[in-house]
């Protein structure tokens, strides 16, 4: 049976079932407040118990540790960050003891997810809106997965908490309120796998998170140009779908990836250099964010890609001309729908 | 013969043995400094469990370690504790409860009380055994909060030898910093969840890292 839930219920399900087993925890600042982490955690210390579902001190670098040391003997904690740089204090654990512990020490293992949240637009600013998949990307010994359907976030976090070894699960605060069908009980989504998020012929547009709703929207667009973009949801970010990737690129002969990373040194370059050594695909564009976000509204709008911009690429790859995204000077374009109202 | 007089003889041993070149790895050894360990050690349990710093040989050995596999490790064997794969600063024996050690200073502490948390309720204490330089980090304090809010059976354990590789504590304290001395008190408070920090000087006889002998010359001969 499937139901439609929105993003933020499907993790709360998939938290829900996974703290059903005694060697769950689930803890981070504001897991058991009111609001309940955007409702991704609400109640659940209710239904759990507050010894395994706690809130926290703004101890990240600590309680980094304080999840390796509970995954190490057997338990399976699950650490959140309502936004993504707040992990960095906790990075020294991660990179240098998380990663490696199953490395150093045979035998051990340390299976333990950390939840970070991308923020964007409603003024987040510089530091509020990185995405830093690809430093985590970067590190052998980390898994790292970016869900963008509900039903990805609930079989995302399940398999990630299943998975044995240290995983990154990163959402994008404008899915939070999306929409979809979401199965019900315990399943995984297979770690390491991409989804056709749309199948067409003549380009791959490989995107990730957030993006591959822009992504969709652009091929939306570029359908009326007669251009039939297939959309890859990438979904794991380390491992990444070479196959599914290669497979695609192969049959349309272009490949644009639309990252929500920085596009100099981001997974785009990896992908790219991987089917460019592969001689899979001759042309390869790649888009990506090219530095800090201000946090005024319309400064912040133009430094993002949108369908728009996605498309307009596209275009360029295909000699056609750009259509102007028509917005007006009250567009601000920091909201995921009208139904958003900030604060954060 | 006493853990001290042990572990002492251990790692003299290896003193004299680095000059051969075959342990290819860095060496902290705790020749002066081995009390500590020796004595919270020999008031734990056997089921206790221990983590400790890049100085861990006296820890290790204090618990009951594999002295075979410490020396096979240092010579980068596949018999060595880690099977050559962490060195002398990541010794772990599971069977003798000596779960870890980090060289990255302050970094066990927290690990160290995430095993305590997966620990609470089973009656067992988790002893950590860091340097005093690990005081000035402030994964130190955060832990010290996370022990104390959780009221964990964490013992932390300082090896106060008032050097961080060779800068002496005038040059890195801004302020006083205490611990309690009683071992017995500390053990069994940390069994209650409410361990005082422990801590004693000690005589770093050793250069930081490496073999030679820069107090206690008499020894080397």
């Amino acid at each position: 049976m499937t139901r439609v839930l929105s993003y933020a219920d499907a993790i709360r399900e998939a938290h829900d079932l996974l703290l059903h087993d005694e060697r769950s925890y689930l803890f981070g600042l504001g897991v058991t407040d009111p609001k309940g982490i955007f409702g991704t955690t609400k109640d659940l210390h209710l239904k759990h118990g507050r010894e395994r579902v706690f809130d926290v001190p703004v101890s990240e670098h600590a309680l980094t540790g304080l999840a390796l040391g509970l995954a190490i003997r057997g338990k399976r904690p699950i650490l959140t960050h309502q936004r993504m740089e707040f992990g960095l204090l906790g990075f020294e654990q991660t990179l240098n003891q998380a990663a490696k512990w199953s490395f150093m020490f045979p035998g051990q293992s340390a299976p333990m997810v950390i939840r970070q949240i991308i923020g964007r637009g409603w003024g987040n600013g510089p530091q509020h809106t990185q995405a830093l998949h690809h430093l985590y990307a970067s590190i052998p010994g980390l898994t790292v997965v970016m869900p963008t359907t509900p039903e990805d976030a609930k079989g995302l976090l399940i398999a990630a908490a299943d998975h044995g070894s240290p995983v990154i699960y990163i959402e994008h605060r404008w899915l939070h309120g999306t929409t979809g069908e979401v199965p019900e009980g315990r399943y995984s989504t297979p770690i390491g796998e991409a989804r056709i998020a749309r199948a067409g012929k003549d380009v791959t547009i490989v995107a990730v998170s957030y993006m591959v709703l822009e992504a969709l929207r652009a091929a939306d667009a570029l359908a009326e140009d007669g251009i039939r973009a297939e959309v890859i949801d990438l979904r794991s970010i380390r491992p990444w779908d070479e196959k599914t990737v290669a497979r695609s690129a192969r049959k349309t002969g272009n490949l644009l990836i639309a990252d929500l990373g920085p596009r100099e040194f981001g997974i785009g370059a990896e992908i790219a250099a991987t089917m460019s050594e592969n001689s899979i695909v001759g042309r390869i564009r790649r888009l990506g964010v090219n530095g800090p976000i201000p946090s005024a509204p319309l400064l912040a709008r133009d430094a993002y890609y949108r369908a728009a911009g996605i498309a307009n690429e596209v275009r360029q790859m295909f000699g056609l001309a750009s259509v102007p995204e028509a917005l007006g000077p009250t567009d601000f374009c920091d909201q995921p729908d009208p139904s958003f109202t900030g604060p954060f | 013969m006493t853990s001290v007089q042990k572990i002492r003889d251990i790692e003299l041993a290896i003193a004299g043995e680095y000059a051969l070149q075959r342990m290819r790895c860095p060496i902290h050894l705790s020749v002066g400094s081995e009390s500590l360990a020796a004595d919270v050690c020999a008031a734990l349990d056997p089921t206790d469990l221990v983590l400790a710093h890049h100085r861990c040989h006296a820890a290790y050995i204090a618990k009951g370690g594999s002295v075979q596999a410490l020396k096979d490790e240092l010579h980068g064997l596949p018999t060595g504790c880690t099977e050559g794969r962490g060195g002398s600063m990541h010794l772990s024996d599971m069977g003798a409860g000596f779960l870890a050690a980090i060289p990255v200073v302050g970094a066990v502490l927290p690990i160290a009380a995430g095993v305590a948390m997966a620990e609470k309720g089973t009656g067992k204490l988790v002893a950590v055994f860091v340097g005093d330089a690990a005081m000035e980090t402030g994964v130190f304090w955060e832990t010290v909060n996370l022990m104390r809010l959780y009221q964990l059976p964490l013992l932390i354990c300082i090896e106060d030898n008032a050097l961080s590789v060779d800068t002496p504590a005038s040059e890195r304290r801004g302020m006083t910093l205490g611990y309690s001395t009683d071992v017995i008190a500390a053990v069994a408070a940390a069994r209650k969840g409410v361990a005082p920090l422990l801590g004693r000087q000690m005589q770093r006889a050793c250069e930081h890292c490496g073999p030679r002998l820069e107090w206690l010359p008499a020894l080397a001969e």
